[in-house]
């Protein structure tokens, strides 16, 4: 038992996590028949036999990448996607990029971020101790505290009670802190990619509680998942979303773009939380706590903070060019800028494109229409000089706030919105 | 969980991350040619072709090496001789390695030898990467700080150990100067 422990401990690692502790179906759920992923974790060579490169990707990720994980990650990110065909969303997209290997923490290359949709395998991943190592057969989700009755919901349950869908754009509130001039600075050095858009399928939040009968005590929601750190006296990772929020628009998601929730997304069971920055939307969501104070874990009271105390909330108006890329080479003449905006508050009104580094602005077009809480994708015709170029994107709220040439640096390196700079050679 | 038993959680943890500690310090010197004991039973030899064959061909892993410069190629192993004459670290045990995934395995060549690096791969990386203390960059307060956050947090960091460790951390991934860019502009 101590040899056990001590293996875990020494190379304890989410990704390479062995099979004893995982146990997860082929698709990513794990309420059904349990599939073991020992053979996978124990015969990288197996891998290979799921299928050709891109179905690869799919596979490790539908399985979370538990097993297997260092093959899993290398084949995700490394000689694998050189060799894919991309498949049909991803514009050639070049994989992940790891800024964390253990927990992971990975950002989308900005090539994939063309498309309004992001497609799993190349949303960022982000978490502060990895999936959890120890997966019940049957996930349930509990919903105690202030209520009158408490509930347990398994994942049958909550499935037949709605598949309401929505496509919401997550940002991860370090997204550009990597980009932040900062003399010293912690955390995850994100640069664009820590953002990304699935369509969640699930059942509103409140319709959940109403399960359970809120008293009027019941002001704050906990939302307590099944990860946590590999050891040490380290907090779990405990965050809550206030009544109105939880009342409003949050959901309970069992479905990304209409597949079950890979593990590193979260699956089985996600919140989501529309407009607010990823670090709201619990993933492995066991347990809803209705208390009457907010959470006072190290994540909430400590982490996620500005500079004058105030917490960090939903994301900022910002906007990001998936194309041109940086040190891209384009001929001379006529060339289609394209990107993603996004708000967390309100809904982008215009973004403006300009080639000159910031001298002069062209409106780009507004693709699609208005989807509160998720991203709005533009494209903009401009012309570009020999020479090299410095294409920049603007974004405007519905307040008519813009996106700053530089944003304001903060400690924490929270909610970097900068005005994004793309520099091309032009031939 | 009541106080008291988080408190005999991070005990259990720390009794175990000193035998850990111990025993990564032990096999340093002792498994340091990349063989891989870590792994039990028949598939062991076919496991440890494949890391092997993961360390001496790693793939082109764009977090890296846009933060880092492209990694170096060789097999630790390889290097290992030229390395302690050239201060390059020496290969990490391969218990620590085992079951590493090829990134974690090639993040942990940006730390380099020197006073602390044992210590850093026995406290440390237990929890997490390389990558983790790489990207960032600190000031000796800013590393004390982290330090002692990561000690009140169960690392199982005596308490002689600390100064040893920040000055690691710091000698290597000093802070930049104000208003230095963290990476060159794109």
């Amino acid at each position: 038992m101590v040899l056990v422990l001590l293996n875990i401990a020494l190379t304890h690692d989410p990704l390479a996590e062995s099979s004893q502790e995982i146990i997860l179906m082929r698709d990513g759920t794990h309420d059904g028949p349990p599939r073991t992923t020992s053979a996978l974790a124990r015969h990288p060579e197996d891998v290979r036999r799921v299928g050709p490169p891109v179905l690869d990707r799919r596979e490790l990720l539908a399985l979370g990448m538990t097993a297997a994980g260092a093959l899993a990650a290398r084949r995700l990110l490394g000689q694998s996607v050189g060799g894919a065909q991309p498949s049909s969303a991803t514009r050639a997209a070049s994989g992940l990029v790891i800024r964390n290997a253990r927990a992971l923490d990975a950002e989308a290359p900005l090539s994939a971020l063309a498309t309004f949709e992001t497609p799993s395998e190349h949303f960022f991943v982000r978490s502060h101790f990895g999936p959890p190592t120890q997966l019940p057969l049957a996930w349930t989700l509990a919903i105690d505290g202030q209520v009158q009755r408490r509930v347990t919901l398994t994942l049958d349950e909550i499935r037949k009670m709605g598949a309401q869908k929505r496509a919401v754009t997550l940002e991860c509130a370090g997204n550009g802190r990597g980009a932040f001039r900062l003399p010293k600075t912690s955390g995850v050095q994100w640069e664009y990619g820590a953002v990304s858009t699935a369509t969640w399928t699930g059942v509103p939040l409140a319709a959940l509680l109403e399960r359970a009968g809120l008293t009027s005590q019941a002001r704050h929601f906990w939302m307590e998942a099944a990860d946590h750190a590999p050891a040490g006296s380290v907090p779990k990772f405990l965050r809550s979303i206030p009544r109105e929020v939880a009342l409003g628009d949050a959901f309970v998601a069992y479905a990304m773009n209409d597949r079950p929730i890979p593990l590193l997304h979260g699956g089985p069971l996600r919140l989501i939380v529309p407009g607010w920055f990823g670090m709201a939307s619990t993933k492995w969501l066991t347990h809803v706590h209705a208390m009457s104070a907010e959470s006072d874990n190290y994540f909430m009271a400590r982490g996620y903070r500005y500079p004058d105390g105030s917490p960090v909330t939903t994301m900022r108006t910002k906007s990001v060019i998936a194309a041109p890329l940086a040190g891209q080479r384009v001929s001379a003449g006529r060339l289609t800028v394209h990107g993603q905006a996004w708000t967390g508050s309100g809904i982008i009104r215009a973004v403006d494109v300009s080639v000159d580094g910031g001298r002069t602005w062209s409106a780009a077009r507004l693709a699609g229409t208005v989807q509160p809480g998720a991203w709005r994708t533009w494209d903009a015709d401009v012309v570009v000089q020999r020479g090299s170029a410095l294409i920049l994107a603007r974004a405007t709220d519905d307040k008519g706030v813009a996106q700053p040439m530089q944003a304001t640096q903060n400690p924490g390196g929270y909610g970097n919105n900068s005005i994004h700079q793309v520099s091309i050679h032009v031939a | 969980m009541s106080r008291d038993g988080w408190t005999s959680m991070a005990m259990t943890w720390r009794l175990l991350s000193a035998a850990t500690a111990a025993a990564v310090l032990g096999c340093a010197r002792g498994d340091a040619n990349g063989s891989n004991t870590g792994r039990a039973g028949a598939d062991s030899g076919r496991a440890a072709g494949a890391q092997a064959s993961a360390v001496a061909d790693p793939p082109p892993t764009p977090g890296f090496t846009s933060a880092r410069g492209t990694p170096p190629t060789q097999t630790a192993a390889a290097v290992a001789p030229a390395a302690a004459a050239a201060g390059i670290a020496p290969p990490p045990p391969a218990t620590l390695t085992s079951r590493m995934s090829a990134e974690e395995q090639v993040a942990l060549r940006a730390l380099p030898a020197g006073p602390g690096h044992e210590l850093v791969l026995a406290t440390c990386l237990t929890c997490h990467a390389a990558t983790m203390i790489t990207q960032q960059h600190k000031d000796t307060a800013g590393w004390n700080k982290t330090v002692a956050q990561m000690i009140a947090w169960g690392a199982p960091v005596a308490k002689e150990q600390q100064a040893t460790l920040v000055a690691y951390l710091f000698e290597h991934f000093p802070a930049r100067a104000a208003g230095e860019p963290a990476r060159p502009a794109p």
